[in-house]
């Protein structure tokens, strides 16, 4: 559900010239092929630990820069970038 | 040691294997990090929970958390896998290239996961704790989504959540698990971004239609006028 409606979020504001890069977690990552994303970073964290595991400061600083590398590294719609795990 | 057998009491009714991972998913043992259990086949959740209880007791005597975290994980994905390979179901994909470096775009933070202020809840001063707010999933997905405001120089400890979706207890004891602004603040130090003077937050399970038709349309309205050029969204 919740990748579902960033899916949705991700496309009005792209529609609207605002670019976008939406992060999420592997057991979610069809939905946002089912909604073409424009732009995604697919973490292997468990839901709800989106950007990285409680506390571990050095996961969640590399998921948050992957974001903004793919921010301007996309060159067109539906790019995904898959991380491996982390931690 | 005793057996099984010796506790079991033969007046009560045998609660069935179906019935015990279907409560997962908002029962008597509702526990939305394995709500997926209610999706599984018998076979699949039994083989997932014990995959996962032999792997506690390994991780009891090798303190290999990661391990732990890995059997969680690939469980869940193998729950929620589709039984088809995903195939987009929108023909248009929008789509607008960063306009300027990164450094000089002013960067709003946009997360799901049901994130705000501390005192400041969207739903009001009584608003309903994380347990409370499953009882209310269905109130959720009719609802329109809320969206929280959330200055940028906001100290992360000074953050909470609250969602029905998902187990926000990880977000309150580290909202950036959900909601990197700690991180963006540092990487806006070194000038690697420009925040907005706000960022946001709202709950994820929401109704879709008035997500897509009204809602979103309307906050991308209000982050334009707000001279946003990116925003990093996070899902939950």
């Amino acid at each position: 559900m919740c990748h579902g409606s960033v899916g949705l979020v991700a496309r009005a504001l792209e529609a609207a010239g605002i670019a976008t890069v939406s992060v999420g977690v592997r057991a979610f990552r069809h939905r946002w092929v089912e909604r073409q994303v424009p732009r995604a970073v697919v973490t292997t964290q468990p839901m709800g630990r989106t950007i990285g595991p409680v506390g571990d400061r050095a996961t969640q600083r590399r998921v948050v820069e992957a974001g903004l590398s793919l921010l301007e590294d996309a060159t067109a719609p539906g790019t995904f970038v898959d991380l491996a795990a982390t931690s | 040691m005793s057996e099984p057998d010796d506790h079991q009491d033969a007046t009560a009714e045998a609660m069935t294997f179906e019935a015990f991972r279907r409560s997962f998913y908002y029962g008597d043992h509702a526990d939305m990090q394995f709500k997926y259990l209610a999706r599984m086949t018998d076979e699949d959740a039994a083989d997932a929970i014990a995959e996962m209880l032999q792997t506690v007791g390994e991780v009891v005597d090798t303190g290999d958390l990661d391990r732990l975290r890995q059997v969680v994980t690939d469980a869940q994905i193998r729950g929620y896998e589709p039984d088809e390979p995903p195939v987009p179901t929108v023909e248009d994909a929008p789509f607008t290239p960063l306009s300027t470096s990164l450094a000089d775009a002013q960067l709003a933070l946009l997360s799901a996961g049901g994130v705000f202020v501390q005192g400041d809840d969207p739903m009001g001063p009584d608003g309903p704790t994380q347990g409370q707010s499953l009882d209310l999933i269905q109130e959720f997905l009719r609802g329109p989504a809320m969206l929280s405001e959330i200055p940028s120089d906001t100290p992360t400890d000074t953050l909470t959540a609250r969602h029905p979706g998902y187990d926000a207890r990880t977000a309150q004891r580290d909202p950036q698990t959900v909601f990197p602004l700690g991180h963006l603040r540092d990487l806006a130090s070194e000038g690697r971004v420009r925040l907005a003077d706000t960022h946001y937050a709202f709950t994820g399970a929401t109704s879709q239609r008035r997500l897509e038709k009204q809602t979103a349309p309307a906050w991308a309205e209000h982050m334009a006028a707000r001279e946003v050029d990116v925003v990093f969204l996070v899902a939950t």
